[in-house]
């Protein structure tokens, strides 16, 4: 499972964004996100909801998760729309994107949805397109 | 005038009554009119109750006053969540609870007490703070509403961690405050420029209210923002800096601090509403340059000069440029054309690459003794029965 994350804005305004996948960590931490993926229910999130400019301050986060088999799905959220199951992943995806598990992209593949404002073909990973 | 008029309350009553006395008639109607307004300051302070039942919205229901509530999330994320503190109430013994207690009240006094401007909104407006946000939440946020603090890297163990909990630094909670004054004020929009006028003005103002609870002078100031947020495993001293943007950490994992100081080095990004966090330090380090050639306390002339441009001066969609005009213009107005703080003002946008407009020629208004303040203000019966002559 391949993980894209990117997170910007907060009250120190760092931009991380970084890849994790899951072949490369040790299997216990693996398994651990992969139930946090579960948990979270992420490929049934709505791809995107409204990041409210009125919040000062708050971070926004852009997430792709690639399983390799049938599921990928992207995600845009801003701190005041993340429900409380997702939570706990972007919070192992940001500590993990701090170790040397995480490593540096230039930006996040496009999802499965389509309309993706942030594509950037230099950064598709290098293996064909997944089959609808 | 406005009671809001920035000249207000900023010359002592003995100089005032020697102008009614030998000054001009404008000098003459000045004063008077500075002395009518301090009586009537005096007086709505004097009518106000020591304890105001808040409404459902947030507004005191008559005269307003200080009237802080905190919350706690207990590491979920609904807001406003279960009260904890309210105002009067004596400290419950949680850091983060009555931190933002007391953050919230040093900012509340700082605008009240210099400024002459009540709460965020100028009216009043009850402070809600919620604390305990999330787990593992590194950050804080002003929503449109009220203060959100989380705890940083609690969850995580202590040689890992990067950040304490956000209510430890002063200068923090003054900005989420600060951008409540933006939203009410300037309500500059946060992008681009204008958001990183938004996000300097909170900084800016968030340095202020530290230096004032501390009693420090511009010089004596470290200028840091953040600077208990890092932990001794970050190669750092603060999240900002500044008296020199750029330099306030270089870190393994964190990195290296990325604001500019200087309109060369400015940052162009889609990240961040247009990198509002990183371009602030442009019009941060103007501030900074500023207040230190004007001297003493940055908050009295230096914070006055930008809090007039914050209250009325600046559009929503401001640029760098505007602030500078607007800065440059108002110190003018407050201290006169080519005065000291005047030229200190253009010295500190011109050491960041702008240059500001020529101003329109002021006379300069009654010399300003240099250790006066807000409160320095006190009519006393002779002044008020010259008025009523």
């Amino acid at each position: 499972m391949e993980i894209y994350f990117k997170r910007t804005g907060g009250f120190m305004g760092r931009s991380i964004m970084r890849m994790v996948d899951t072949a490369v960590l040790p299997h216990e931490k693996a398994t651990a996100l992969r139930t946090l993926v579960t948990q979270a229910d992420f490929f049934e999130l709505p791809s995107e909801t409204a990041v409210s400019s009125s919040i000062a301050d708050q971070f926004e986060y852009t997430v792709l998760i690639d399983d390799g088999k049938t599921h990928r799905h992207r995600i845009k959220r801003g701190d005041s729309t993340i429900p409380s199951t997702l939570w706990p992943l972007m919070r192992e995806l940001t500590t993990l994107t701090h170790s040397e598990y995480g490593r540096a992209i230039d930006d996040i593949p496009i999802g499965d949805g389509g309309g993706d404002d942030n594509f950037s073909p230099a950064a598709v990973p290098h293996r064909p397109p997944l089959q609808p | 005038m406005s009671h809001r008029d920035p000249f207000f309350c900023i010359v002592p009553s003995y100089m005032l009554e020697n102008i009614m006395e030998n000054g001009t008639s404008e000098q003459r109607q000045y004063a008077m009119n500075n002395l009518a307004h301090s009586v009537a300051v005096r007086e709505r302070r004097a009518a106000r109750p020591t304890a105001v039942p808040a409404t459902a919205v947030g507004r005191t229901a008559s005269m307003p006053s200080k009237n802080r509530i905190i919350y706690s999330a207990a590491e979920q994320n609904i807001l406003p969540g279960q009260q904890v503190r309210s105002e009067g109430e004596p400290p419950t013994g949680d850091l983060s609870v009555d931190e933002a207690y007391a953050g919230a009240g040093a900012t509340y006094d700082l605008f009240e007490q210099v400024y002459d401007h009540i709460s965020v909104d100028g009216h009043g407006l009850r402070l809600d703070s919620t604390v305990h946000y999330r787990v593992g939440y590194d950050n804080a946020f002003w929503n449109g509403r009220q203060m959100v603090y989380g705890d940083g890297d609690e969850d995580l163990p202590e040689g890992q961690r990067l950040f304490n909990r956000f209510t430890v630094a002063l200068d923090i909670i003054g900005h989420e405050l600060v951008h409540g004054v933006t939203q009410f004020s300037a309500g500059l929009v946060y992008e681009g420029q204008a958001g990183a006028l938004n996000e300097a003005f909170s900084d800016i103002f968030g340095s202020l209210v530290k230096q004032w609870k501390l009693g420090q002078t511009a010089v004596e100031a470290d200028w840091l923002i953040g600077a208990e947020l890092l932990t001794k495993n970050v190669n750092g001293e603060a999240l900002r800096s500044l008296k020199a943007p750029g330099t306030a950490y270089d870190d393994r994992v964190l990195g290296k601090d990325p604001q500019p100081a200087h309109m060369d080095q400015y940052i162009v990004t889609t990240d961040d509403h247009g990198g509002v966090h990183v371009n602030s330090g442009i019009p941060n380090h103007a501030f900074y340059v500023a207040a230190i050639k004007m001297g003493g306390s940055a908050w009295e002339k230096a914070g006055r000069i930008w809090y007039t441009v914050l209250q009325s001066k600046l559009g929503t969609r401001a640029t760098f440029q505007d602030a500078a005009d607007a800065t440059h213009q108002a110190a003018a107005d407050l201290y006169g054309t080519n005065s000291l703080e005047q030229e200190a003002v253009y010295n500190g946008w011109t050491a960041v690459g702008i240059t500001p407009a020529p101003t329109i020629p002021v006379t300069p208004p009654p010399p300003l003794p240099s250790e006066n303040t807000a409160m320095g203000c006190r009519p006393t019966l002779k002044s008020l029965l010259f008025l009523l002559r």
